[in-house]
């Protein structure tokens, strides 16, 4: 039982840390489908539970007022079996109030901050060099074109305003290629469950040109085969392999111009 | 979850021969110059826009 309660204080302790996690991660991309292990999590939430405990802690002293018995947690987290478990029950009793308004503002404190922190690593885009502060699924991070940093650009930071995106799915008839704009994926527990094409193009893989061969200039040679339909669906599980070409806005070098 | 993919860029989608026009654009720079400028007109205006990535900027005229 004293053990039970021990561990029940522990896990109220780090709690703030593992909300501070779960609102950070939350959200419409979230990474929910990156296998992490329990172990991991915990590490990862023992950080932000410290610094919002000694951010609670000096709050309820300097700003509140209150002492703070840092002996009576250790004593109860000790448990039973150790000689130096004497806690003073009276004054626990006393507090237990105190205790539990302290704990219920951490944990809200805890998912603001998490939502809050979210917030500024999308606005930074922290989380494209630090890889521990990725909020989504890699696949997101292939897919939109987040994955670009400033050195990979001609000019920093430009936006992704369209993917272009050439697949490779294998057929009856071999390898074909489909070709086209990227407009919605769908995530799943494995990675991508499906993506969805514009305007999309096919032709056979083993049809490829020569190096040394050059096409007409804006045409398009007969290997081509346009696909009709408004959108194209294309299932994860027939992928080999996917080509990403991220486009983005050009620098207006007429008056009439609309760059994008 | 929706790809990047500017109002422009679904305006263009939304026009057929403008649709048509940029995706050959596409996939003709893709072979003979990947830093090509993709130039659409579309009612009177013209959308210009460029591959940015990590290849971009290297000149690669044939491929």
């Amino acid at each position: 039982m004293n053990i039970a309660l021990g561990a029940l204080l522990l896990f109220l302790l780090l709690f703030p840390g593992i909300l501070l996690r779960i609102a950070y991660l939350a959200g419409p991309y979230s990474r929910k489908n990156i296998q992490t292990s329990l172990g991991d999590e915990l590490v990862l939430s023992l950080v932000p539970a410290f610094l919002l405990q000694a951010a609670g802690y000096a709050t309820a002293t300097s700003v509140f007022g209150y002492r703070i018995r840092l002996d009576q947690f250790y004593k109860l987290i000790i448990g039973a079996n150790n000689s130096a478990y004497q806690p003073d029950f009276d004054l626990i009793d006393q507090s237990l109030g105190a205790f539990f308004a302290y704990t219920i503002f951490l944990f809200l404190l805890a998912i603001l901050a998490g939502i809050g922190l979210r917030q500024l690593v999308e606005q930074t885009r922290l989380d494209v060099w630090a890889y521990p502060l990725r909020f989504n699924n890699d696949w997101h991070y292939l897919l939109s074109g987040r994955n670009l940093t400033p050195d990979d650009q001609a000019s920093p930071a430009q936006e992704v305003k369209a993917v272009y995106v050439d697949v490779l799915v294998e057929t009856k008839e071999g390898s074909v290629l489909y070709c086209g704009l990227l407009d919605e994926f769908y995530l799943s527990k494995d990675g991508v469950d499906r993506i969805c094409l514009y305007e999309v193009y096919r032709r056979r893989f083993d049809r490829d040109i020569k190096d040394s061969e050059r096409l007409p200039d804006k045409s398009l040679d007969e290997r081509y085969y346009k696909m009709p339909g408004d959108l194209f669906v294309i299932p994860y599980s027939q992928i080999r392999n996917l080509n990403l070409t991220y486009y983005g806005p050009v620098e207006i070098d007429d008056g009439d111009a609309t760059a994008f | 979850m929706k790809a990047p993919m500017s109002d422009d860029v679904r305006r263009i989608l939304a026009n057929p021969k403008a649709a048509d026009d940029f995706v050959r654009q596409i996939i003709t720079s893709r072979r003979q110059d990947e830093n090509a400028v993709i130039s659409v007109e579309l009612d009177g205006k013209t959308y210009k826009f460029q591959r940015i990535g990590r290849r971009s900027g290297i000149n690669r005229t044939n491929g």
